[in-house]
């Protein structure tokens, strides 16, 4: 122990005698170890953290796994049938819950309000094990479709909407336009499954045919392994009848599997991008290590010497390697304290970030003992991987030679060849990452110059969801809407109104639309997988003058032809009709939806006009197209136009208009919310929240690699004219110029830089490879991204190398000579 | 190949670089050299006059300390005089600038010193061909002075080595390839047996009297007095200054 504590109070004495050296170190490791830790600690959120809360232990999500299974299909759901039969069957799960989210319009006792409601089996609360903290859960009599309604509500409902009224249970409220009661009150922070705030029982789903399928989440019995809980659920799956009672029609034949219940909310693409954030991080860290190795190798060399002396003292080989790894500790543990700090920023930047996405109540970023943890380990890994070879190398200090002084030939070309090595190293890491910057900013610039086909400026978003208690059927509905559209273009400030089904909502894992599968009259297709997509929107009339898309041939829809109209028609953009129907004009032209819940297909929908491209979809990442294809339908063939956005064009801040709007709202029905106000600018960035963090973190790392390559090619050089002194007196001595020795030491730093890039390379188009799913409108392979990181690089990486090359110039023959 | 061998085929193959006459290779007029240390002035040389004929086998020595060293340095124009004038040539060398100074040091001075000073990282080929390349010549040029030499010192059977892959006495002799390769108007040698066993030290000694006796003009630093015989003028320094300078008539005899 005596030894232990000699050792480290030696260790902090020898890097005290050089101390620039010694910051340098510890600069480049608190970087390295705390862009790896930030990003370590976005992972932990997200993907290894054990939940802060017992009830997600063994809390398993079901997924039913068809043949072309994707993440849509995953969250598809299984049918309800399948669930009872599950909850009947199973040994190795405690129970199994359907759920499925939806808005909540609360009103009564103030201004009417939307939440996120869960509409789930009765047993969930007892699947979870939690108890309300006020009232009671679901009864087997609540939950049936002509039950008295009932509801249980979140803490921050009760405390913010009821002000905490202890008398809650049993109150009345109106819920989507029915009179509900509350039955409980759940604990503070419980807001299962993601950020819900309001539950339903599952069988008072709005009226949907979807509300057949359901998410499913199981709890295992304690002692069952996954293995087994699988094991099981592939039998029962397999022997489950493909018929229901309601339907004649098959249900797909699917087998079950499950994961953790909080991996429904990250998606494969996400998990890629998080590993690869965190395997960025960790790049970073290595070049940072490969910094400090050089930085102690030449210290290493310095203190060729000291070593000598200690071996000729007695002290063993491993002694030796011991003291010197006992200093790189110390140094990384310096790194790791001023890492630690830039991790605490790290994350509260990106936690703040992470805000866009509305992440799920149980997810944060915050430096937890796992992160501490890893800190600790990469602390030990990078002073071990920084410290062990300059040691080892240090540790073949021949004593007797160093002893006696007798250096007649240049020493260390080993370690000079190692030391370039890491140099090489650090400029191949710096150059993948920095042209992954350079795509990802690309990508965003790019992004800002879409086209997107009509004016976002001055337009506001508004949803609403009417309710079939208070607006039953079809009419009712475009009749609010009729009047609310009207009514509001007589409002000062407001230019025109509009309204489309179409959800102008960009956040991870959901919102927004998807494609839907369409066929083209008289076309042929192979099987169903052949069908064409298009991205369906029902609208008002004036949406497409509120957005101002020019019209390329036919007509706009038009209330005066509802009555006359034979059949149901549509509009379609123009790059859809062109590949639909290449050469031809698209009118009269006829196509039809199809969709897979549906027993029998769409009519079929006539083609009336046809519209300029525009952009629908936004920018998230999994909706992006280079252009949308597109069908529009008047909202009075839509059938169940319960959810409707309300574009508003103002002359002023559209942000200005949204009281105007709930006025509007209020005055025609005083118990509908609205929600999701956000101007059409806002929802264009949201929806490339993505571009922006890939740009900004691989920009970020990439800086940060450039910045400790240079710090380290600067030391590689500088450690190796250092090295070199009395080489470049030798030649010197022999005639050599200054030129010819600025060109010497060049030259070598060049071999290194290029040898770097030559090896970076085909690395940064690996990286680029990996990262083309979050690129737009440039490719894993773009030159003038390629050539201009590699110019930048080589121009900063020769800078590095010129300062030590102009000092080598600067040695006198004779000092050099008698350097030792 | 045995010492006189060697000896025979230097004598025979080293052509005269200077043909010995009146006028003076080298002249130091009043040479001083002042070392400014933080705030102590340590006098190195103090007003040094020394001539050097072409042809000459000149041996500087003294006790440590006294200036040898430096002296040489000057000569060799690896460094500069505090004070004085130095003549090469017929030349007024002092006020050169550096890169001037290597381009002498390059045509007209060899130097052979007491730890060889070889390039680790490059073969003995590459070594002796480094001052000829700095020269300018062309590399088939190169390559017949290089191996000229390297037969001279009997190291071409080496010379793909490295230099830690040869002994102390063969690393030397690949040193005086080197410091002739070019045939230098002067040799200067530091101490060049200083790092050497007696045999060897002898050997290069025997190598440096057949130069010399072939036309070569030595200079030569030693404290070692066994060598003094191989030397036809032997000048003392003590404190910097010259305090004596023998004839030595047995010289070469």
């Amino acid at each position: 122990m005596d030894q232990f504590w000699r050792e480290i109070r030696f260790g902090f004495r020898a890097l005290q005698t050089k101390p620039v050296l010694s910051a340098l170190a510890v600069v480049a490791l608190a970087i390295g170890i705390g862009l790896t830790s930030s990003m370590f600690s976005v992972a932990n959120g997200i993907l290894f953290k054990s939940e802060s809360y017992e009830y997600f232990d063994r809390l398993m999500h079901l997924t039913p796994n068809e043949k072309s299974s994707t993440d849509e299909e995953e969250k598809y759901g299984i049918h309800i049938d399948d669930l009872k039969r599950l909850n009947e069957e199973s040994k190795t799960f405690e129970g199994f819950s359907g759920w499925t989210r939806g808005t909540v319009n609360l009103s009564g006792n103030g201004l009417p309000q939307r939440y996120d409601g869960a509409f789930i089996s009765g047993n969930f609360l007892d699947v979870l094990g939690v108890k309300p903290l006020h009232g009671r859960c679901f009864t087997e009599a609540d939950c049936h479709l002509n039950s008295h309604r009932v509801v249980i509500i979140g803490y921050s409902v009760w405390k913010h909407r009821y002000y905490g009224d202890p008398k809650i249970i049993g109150k009345s409220v109106r819920v989507n336009g029915v009179d509900t009661s509350i039955i409980g009150v759940m604990p503070r922070d419980f807001k299962f499954p993601s950020n819900q705030e309001i539950w339903l029982p599952l069988e008072q789903a709005p009226t949907n045919k979807n509300y057949d399928m359901v998410l499913v989440f199981g709890r295992m019995k304690d002692g069952v392994s996954r293995e087994e809980a699988e094991a099981e659920l592939v039998s029962l799956s397999e022997n489950m009848p493909r018929f229901t009672k309601k339907e004649d029609v098959p249900r797909p034949a699917y087998t079950l599997s499950i994961k953790p219940f909080t991996r429904l909310f990250v998606s494969n693409k996400r998990t890629t991008q998080i590993l690869l954030g965190l395997s960025t991080g960790i790049f970073v860290l290595l070049i940072a290590c490969a910094n400090v190795a050089n930085l102690l190798l030449a210290r290493s060399t310095l203190r060729a010497r000291e070593m000598a002396v200690r071996s000729a003292l007695g002290a063993t080989r491993f002694k030796i390697i011991r003291q010197l790894l006992v200093e790189s500790l110390i140094l990384s543990g310096f790194g790791a304290i001023g890492g630690l700090i830039l991790t605490s920023w790290g994350v509260d930047f990106l936690w703040s970030s992470a805000q866009t996405l509305e992440p799920p109540y149980w997810m944060n970023f915050r430096i937890d003992s796992n992160v501490l943890l890893f800190v600790v380990f990469i602390t030990l890994l990078s002073g071990i991987i920084s410290g062990i070879v300059p040691a080892w190398e240090a540790s073949r200090t021949n004593v007797m030679n160093m002893l006696k002084d007798d250096s007649a030939t240049s020493s260390g070309f080993s370690i000079r060849r190692f030391s370039k090595f890491l140099a090489v190293v650090q400029i191949a890491i710096s150059c993948a990452l920095l042209i992954g910057a350079g795509l990802t900013i690309k990508t965003l610039v790019n992004l800002h110059y879409t086209e997107i086909g009509f004016n976002p400026e001055k337009l506001l978003t508004v949803r609403m969801g009417l309710f079939p208690s208070d607006y039953p059927d079809n009419k009712s509905r475009l009749a609010f809407y009729n009047k609310l559209e009207n009514n509001l273009r007589y409002q000062t400030g407001v230019e025109t109104a509009s309204i489309t089904n179409w959800l102008f909502l960009s956040k991870v894992g959901g919102g927004g639309e998807w494609a839907k599968e369409c066929r083209i009259d008289g076309k042929d297709y192979a099987s169903e997988k052949d069908l064409d997509k298009v991205y369906q929107t029902s609208i008002s009339p004036s949406f497409l003058t509120a957005l101002g898309i020019p019209l390329v041939e036919g007509k706009y829809f038009c209330f005066l032809d509802k009555k006359k109209q034979k059949g149901k028609v549509t509009m379609v953009n123009e790059s859809f009709a062109k590949k639909m129907w290449p050469g031809q004009s698209a009118i009269g032209k006829r196509l039809k939806l199809e969709d897979k819940m549906h027993e029998a297909g769409e009519d079929w929908l006539t083609v009336i006009g046809v519209v300029k491209d525009f952009k629908l979809t936004g920018h998230d990442n999994h909706l992006r197209s280079d252009v949308d294809d597109i069908l529009l339908e008047p909202f009075w063939q839509e059938e169940e136009m319960g959810f409707a956005t309300l574009l508003v064009r103002t002359y002023g801040d559209p942000k200005a208009a949204i009281t105007k709007v709930r006025q509007q709202v209020q005055a025609i029905d005083p118990h509908l919310p609205i929600y999701f106000t956000k101007t059409m600018k806002e929802y264009f960035y949201d929806s490339s929240y993505f571009y922006r963090l890939n740009a900004g973190l691989f920009s970020v790392f990439g800086i940060m690699a450039l910045f400790l390559a240079s710090v380290g090619i600067y030391g590689v050089m500088s450690f190796s004219v250092t090295q070199r002194t009395r080489e470049i007196g030798i030649r010197m001595a022999l005639g050599a110029k200054k030129k010819s020795i600025l060109n010497l030491i060049l030259k070598q730093g060049a071999l290194q830089v290029f040898t770097g890039l030559a090896i970076g390379f085909p690395m940064a188009f690996g990286l680029a490879n990996m990262l083309q799913y979050l690129l737009y409108g440039v490719t894993p392979n773009d030159a003038p991204t390629y050539i201009a990181v590699i110019l930048c690089l080589a121009i900063v990486a020769l800078l590095a190398c010129f300062l030590p090359a102009r000092r080598a110039t600067k040695v006198q023959p004779m000092d050099a000579l008698r350097y030792q | 190949m045995n010492t006189l061998a060697l000896e025979r085929r230097i004598t025979k193959t080293l052509a005269p670089t200077v043909s010995i006459g009146n006028e003076k290779l080298i002249a130091l007029d009043g040479i001083t050299k002042i070392y400014l240390t933080e705030e102590i002035e340590t006098h190195a040389l103090s007003g040094v006059h020394l001539k050097i004929q072409p042809g000459e086998f000149m041996l500087i020595s003294g006790p440590s300390g006294c200036g040898k060293s430096t002296l040489l340095s000057i000569i060799g124009l690896l460094d500069g005089p505090t004070d004085g004038s130095y003549h090469l040539g017929g030349r007024e060398v002092s006020g050169l600038s550096l890169d001037q100074r290597a381009n002498i040091r390059n045509q007209e001075i060899g130097f052979i010193f007491q730890s060889f000073n070889l390039i680790g990282d490059l073969s003995v080929y590459e070594n002796v061909e480094l001052p000829l390349a700095y020269r300018g010549l062309k590399p088939s040029e190169r390559k017949t002075m290089v191996l000229e030499a390297l037969e001279k010192v009997d190291m071409i059977h080496r010379k793909s080595h490295l230099p830690n892959q040869l002994s102390g006495g063969q690393q030397q002799r690949v040193a005086v390839a080197r410091a002739m390769a070019g045939k230098p108007k002067i040799l200067l040698a530091d101490e060049p047996t200083g790092n050497l066993d007696s045999k060897n030290g002898m050997l290069v000694m025997d190598m440096l009297k057949q130069l010399n006796e072939n036309g070569a003009t030595i200079c030569m630093v030693t404290h070692d007095e066994r060598y003094a015989k191989f030397a036809r003028r032997v000048v003392h320094l003590f404190d910097g200054k010259i305090v004596d300078e023998t004839t030595n008539n047995q010289a070469h005899n």
